[in-house]
């Protein structure tokens, strides 16, 4: 579904250079839910804007359902993004002059889809996520946590088949956190959506059935879930976390 | 950018423009307007024209000159399409993102170089090491023959560790920074190091060794210096004359050291002197002799190039070789 071969990335201003990735290569299957851990500044946001084609990658390719997107041009990429990505941020991102229904339904309606098929396609996805009460209210009308859940229901609701998740339980308390990572464990498993997720959260990360360690741009360690219990997973991930780089909170 | 440069791009255009300009005046003129009113007309049109021109003469310049200080700017020129900034133009962005593309093709191709080269770098270390066991065994094995036997096998085995040290060596002269660590050493103690390594083979071709004043003190990494040493040592008992002699002797130079090794062997033909250097280069004593790599006195190039130490051969056919290497040090009355 999504390989990435050898990609580095520099950062370049007038005199001075970077180098935020250097010879990352994975690959990832058909409805995978992966996450990405490291520090900061070890270059994951960089790789999941990379993939997300909101930037270039400096050598190497990323083939997503085999077309190379490293090579496609600006116009190409806006309308790959559109029917092939969905996105769920950190801060939502939900635009506060249209109801839930209109912003789920927002890739949709920009595919020039028509009306009745826009809103059964919103209907199906929210009553999937749980959030069918409160289509018709205005984002900031609801909580976090609700938000969040509209977010996902945007990234899924023109079909994407790849979700891009950068530190989606960062702006939520736990009970929130917990229903979120609930509810794109149940959109990976029902719709069979791949799902990449950025975060610095263990407890975030032990949803996930891969979790990829990064630092310094390399890719440093790689965890199998397996058929194992998620509290289990979870101290597997703490242990890579201690060794990387320290204390955990080192990493907040 | 000059304005020359400028003008001629824009001939075509300009000419036509000012063709244009002369036409409508004539037409004016001949529809019965008059003279004052076309001149009128005339002067703040070639004003403004004349004006935009130099204000597209200024940027032009202007953007040019802050592309080409970033690419001044840049060690690894490759890298150019990263420090772009944001097109100002949708012609700029056009041409941008073609220079993305071919800068892309260029740092992949690097860096898919540098890390096959790295690949088998490791390799090569990994190899070393593990050969070093079974030769370290077949000494062991060795001791517990008859002496001839002993003799000429353990001669064999030196061989072979000359060969695998010099494999090491020259895998990691590519990125010796690596493994570089500069102290303060005394060049008599390093000398008697780098005979000791060498016993044997200089036992083997009955050399003698005579050495001068050598108590200096220098600045260099130990295990770079003992290897050039060694192969100076090799080279000299390989090619050996009758009453085999080695004299070394230093002299400080200013703020350097001067070893200068020399020996009363076969020496090296003029015409063959300025390659000796040279990758591979084995020449008619290499052949003659035999065993020859050619790549002994190239590692010694390459890695006193590094150390910064001053390396230079002279010799005379059948009279001998003089090898002299200068080392950064201190004068002693600094101290």
């Amino acid at each position: 579904m999504l390989q990435i071969q050898n990609i580095e990335k520099y950062y370049g201003s007038k005199n001075n250079i970077t180098k935020a990735l250097d010879r990352v290569s994975f690959d990832a299957a058909d409805g995978e839910f992966i996450a990405i851990m490291g520090a900061s500044g070890s270059g994951k946001t960089t790789l999941l804007n990379c993939i997300s084609t909101i930037d270039t990658v400096s050598a190497g390719k990323i083939l997503l359902d085999g077309t190379d997107i490293s090579e496609l041009p600006e116009n190409k990429l806006a309308q790959f993004r559109r029917e092939r990505l969905g996105f769920v941020f950190q801060d939502f991102n939900l635009l506060d002059t249209l109801t839930i229904e209109e912003n789920i339904g927002l890739a949709l309606s920009l595919n020039h889809t028509d009306p009745p098929a826009v809103l059964k396609q919103v209907t199906n996805v929210a009553g999937m996520l749980g959030i069918t009460d409160i289509l018709g209210k205005f984002p900031y009308q609801v909580s976090g946590g609700q938000k969040q859940r509209a977010a996902c229901a945007r990234a899924i609701a023109a079909g994407q088949s790849l979700i891009l998740a950068d530190e989606p339980t960062g702006a939520l308390d736990s009970k929130a956190s917990k229903n979120l990572l609930e509810i794109m464990t149940k959109m990976n498993q029902e719709t069979a959506a791949t799902i990449l997720m950025v975060t610095h959260d263990a407890y975030s990360a032990s949803y996930a059935g891969r979790v990829l360690f990064l630092k310094d741009g390399r890719i440093f360690n790689e965890l199998l879930r397996g058929g194992r219990s998620r509290s289990v997973f979870y101290h597997e991930i703490l242990d890579v976390l201690a060794l990387l780089g320290g204390d955990i909170s080192d990493l907040i | 950018m000059n304005f020359t440069e400028f003008i001629s791009d824009r001939t075509g255009r300009l000419m036509m423009d000012i063709v244009l300009t002369v036409a409508a005046a004539l037409f004016l003129r001949a529809a019965g307007t008059q003279a004052g009113v076309i001149i009128l007309l005339l002067i703040p049109l070639s004003i403004v024209f004349a004006l935009t021109q130099i204000y597209d003469f200024i940027r032009q310049r202007t953007r040019l000159g802050e592309l080409e200080s970033i690419m001044d700017g840049l060690d690894e020129k490759y890298l150019f399409a990263e420090c772009l900034p944001p097109p100002c133009t949708a012609y700029e962005r056009r041409i941008f993102y073609l220079l993305r593309r071919s800068c892309k093709s260029m740092t992949s191709a690097v860096s898919d170089a540098e890390a096959s080269r790295r690949e088998y770098r490791e390799y090569i270390e990994s190899w070393v090491h593990e050969i070093k066991a079974p030769i370290t065994a077949a000494r062991l094995i060795c001791r517990n023959t008859d002496p001839e036997t002993r003799r000429k096998l353990t001669g064999e085995l030196m061989q072979l560790e000359a060969h695998v040290e010099r494999v090491l060596y020259y895998a990691r002269a590519e990125n010796p920074e690596k493994d570089f660590l500069i102290q303060r050493i005394s060049l008599s103690e390093l000398i008697s190091q780098a005979i000791r390594n060498h016993k044997s083979l200089l036992i083997q071709n009955d050399m003698r060794i005579d050495t001068g004043s050598l108590d200096y003190t220098i600045y260099t990494d130990r295990k770079w210096s003992l290897f050039i040493l060694g192969q100076l040592l090799q080279n000299a008992a390989r090619y050996h004359g009758s009453t085999p002699l080695i004299t070394l002797s230093a002299k400080p130079l200013g703020n350097q050291v001067q070893l200068t090794v020399q020996d009363n062997g076969i020496g090296i033909p003029a015409h063959e002197l300025p390659r000796i250097f040279d990758r591979g280069f084995t020449g008619s004593n290499g052949r003659s002799r035999g065993g020859s790599t050619g790549m002994g006195l190239y590692l010694c190039r390459k890695l006193s190039g590094f150390l910064e130490l001053d390396l230079r051969i002279t010799s005379e056919e059948n009279l001998g070789t003089t090898v002299s290497l200068t080392f950064p040090a201190v004068k002693k009355c600094d101290l």
